[in-house]
């Protein structure tokens, strides 16, 4: 595995899963269950997407930002303030995401 | 009046609060401190009327309690409007009628920790405890991850309906309480409320969702539970792994879990449809809706006084052509404490 970034871990466990950027809605219909939602910041008009993801990166945010509250419930990974997670992934890269001490891998 | 010390823990709980978040996440959004600070001296004018209000009613602080939304909204709320009075032009003893106000609510509603300056959130008795247990029903991994679904739809169908300053009008976590007696060492009870779910005054297509208000009793085994003096919930532990049992009620009925998409799926559509639709709005509009949804939090309480709960035109007429406002926040994190302490506290003008 490849270390890629490290942001804040906000909700625990680790997860392999296939990147999908998500700047903008129209973004939202190429979403499959299982996908990591990488984006910004989550939004509302998320929501269909984050109840299928199987892990949460987004460039901002901190232990008490949406995302991270969130994840938590779900009992999904989540890392957040990764400041370059929309920059350095790509769509479709398969990854580890590690919500515990925040590292994220290209596997 | 409050002491000193009520006021420093106060202070102290809510500064903890609002640098925990990551103040870059507020960008372009609607923030209280962009938007309310425009309507400062109307909204504080407006706040000390309804004080004397409930005070000449016959409300009891516990009754005015529960009239808000929830309990970590009431501690919201507290942040936003203590904030305002600082850009007023009202003095400290204003400041001071209103801290005492939301003091003696929280005292009279919570059972512990009013400032949730430990991080909790108690306002149930052991009775209403024992009460909410006696139908309890064990849990699986599936219906764990539904209840995650619930709170994600919840959630978002508050930011979408009640701006991201709000989302406790909708979702709040009450607890930790320690059931440990009665289900063995190292368990939680937390009793999670999503309500508000049919605000048709704000907007009007919500009529139509199927329910108001979805409420799950959770019990969980070697998770840890904080919420903090601005809402934020905090666990410590896989909560779906961890879930031994729970119980979901659907507008004060008790309900199947398995059918919960039923009632998720419509409020997860309109939660995007209205923030669409909100994002598309032009500022002007963004601001009348922000005050009425900010508006919208004392809505039970003008209707206990007998009174509109809606801004009044000269709060709308306040922001009006106005930029949002900008506190210019430092850079540097101990300057902003400085700031925000300077704006919280009126002793240290």
């Amino acid at each position: 595995m490849k270390y890629i970034l490290k942001g804040m871990g906000v909700s625990e466990g680790r997860i392999r899963g296939r990147v999908k950027i998500i700047e903008k809605f129209d973004d939202l219909d190429r979403f499959k269950e299982g996908d990591i939602l990488v984006t910004h910041i989550t939004d509302p008009t998320m929501v269909a997407q984050i109840s299928q993801a199987a892990a949460i990166v987004c460039d901002i945010g901190g232990m008490t930002s949406h995302p991270s509250i969130i994840s938590r419930e779900m009992g999904i990974p989540c890392v957040v303030n990764t400041k370059e997670g929309t920059t350095k992934l790509s769509d479709g890269m398969m990854i580890m995401v590690d919500g515990s001490n925040g590292e994220i891998c290209e596997i | 009046m409050r002491k000193n010390n009520d006021i420093e823990i106060y202070l102290k709980a809510v500064e903890e609060a609002v640098f925990a978040m990551d103040l870059n996440t507020f960008g372009d959004t609607v923030s209280w401190h962009t938007f309310d600070t425009l309507i400062a001296r109307p909204w504080t004018k407006r706040m000390l009327k309804m004080i004397d209000d409930c005070e000449r009613s016959s409300l009891t602080p516990k009754q005015i309690g529960h009239l808000f939304p929830s309990i970590s909204q009431l501690r919201n709320m507290m942040l936003f409007d203590l904030w305002m009075v600082h850009f007023s032009g009202f003095s400290q003893k204003e400041w001071e009628k209103e801290f005492n106000f939301f003091s003696t609510v929280l005292d009279g509603t919570c059972l512990k920790d009013p400032y949730a300056a430990e991080y909790s959130n108690i306002i149930h008795t052991k009775k209403q405890i024992n009460n909410l247990l006696e139908d309890i029903k064990p849990a699986s991994l599936q219906i764990a991850k539904r209840l995650g679904i619930i709170a994600n739809v919840c959630y978002h169908f508050s930011h979408a309906a009640y701006s991201d300053m709000n989302p406790s009008t909708v979702y709040d976590n009450y607890g930790p309480y320690d059931v440990s007696k009665k289900f063995g060492p190292n368990h939680i009870m937390v009793v999670k409320e999503f309500n508000n779910l049919r605000p048709k005054e704000l907007w009007p297509e919500t009529a139509s969702l199927p329910c108001d208000n979805i409420h799950a009793i959770t019990v969980y085994e070697n998770v840890k539970m904080k919420v903090d003096n601005i809402s934020h919930v905090m666990y410590e532990g896989n909560l779906i792994k961890n879930l031994r049992y729970y119980n979901i009620f659907v507008d004060g009925k008790e309900y199947p879990v398995q059918e919960i998409d039923r009632l998720l799926d419509p409020i997860g559509k309109l939660a995007v449809k209205i923030f669409q639709q909100f994002q598309k709005d032009n500022l002007e509009k963004k601001k009348e809706k922000y005050y009425h949804q900010k508006a919208y939090v004392y809505k039970q309480i003008y209707d206990a006084l007998a009174q509109d709960w809606r801004p009044s035109e000269d709060i709308l007429a306040e922001a009006r052509g106005k930029k949002p406002y900008d506190v210019g926040w430092p850079k540097n994190g101990k300057k902003q404490k400085e700031l925000f302490q300077k704006i919280m506290d009126p002793r240290k003008k």
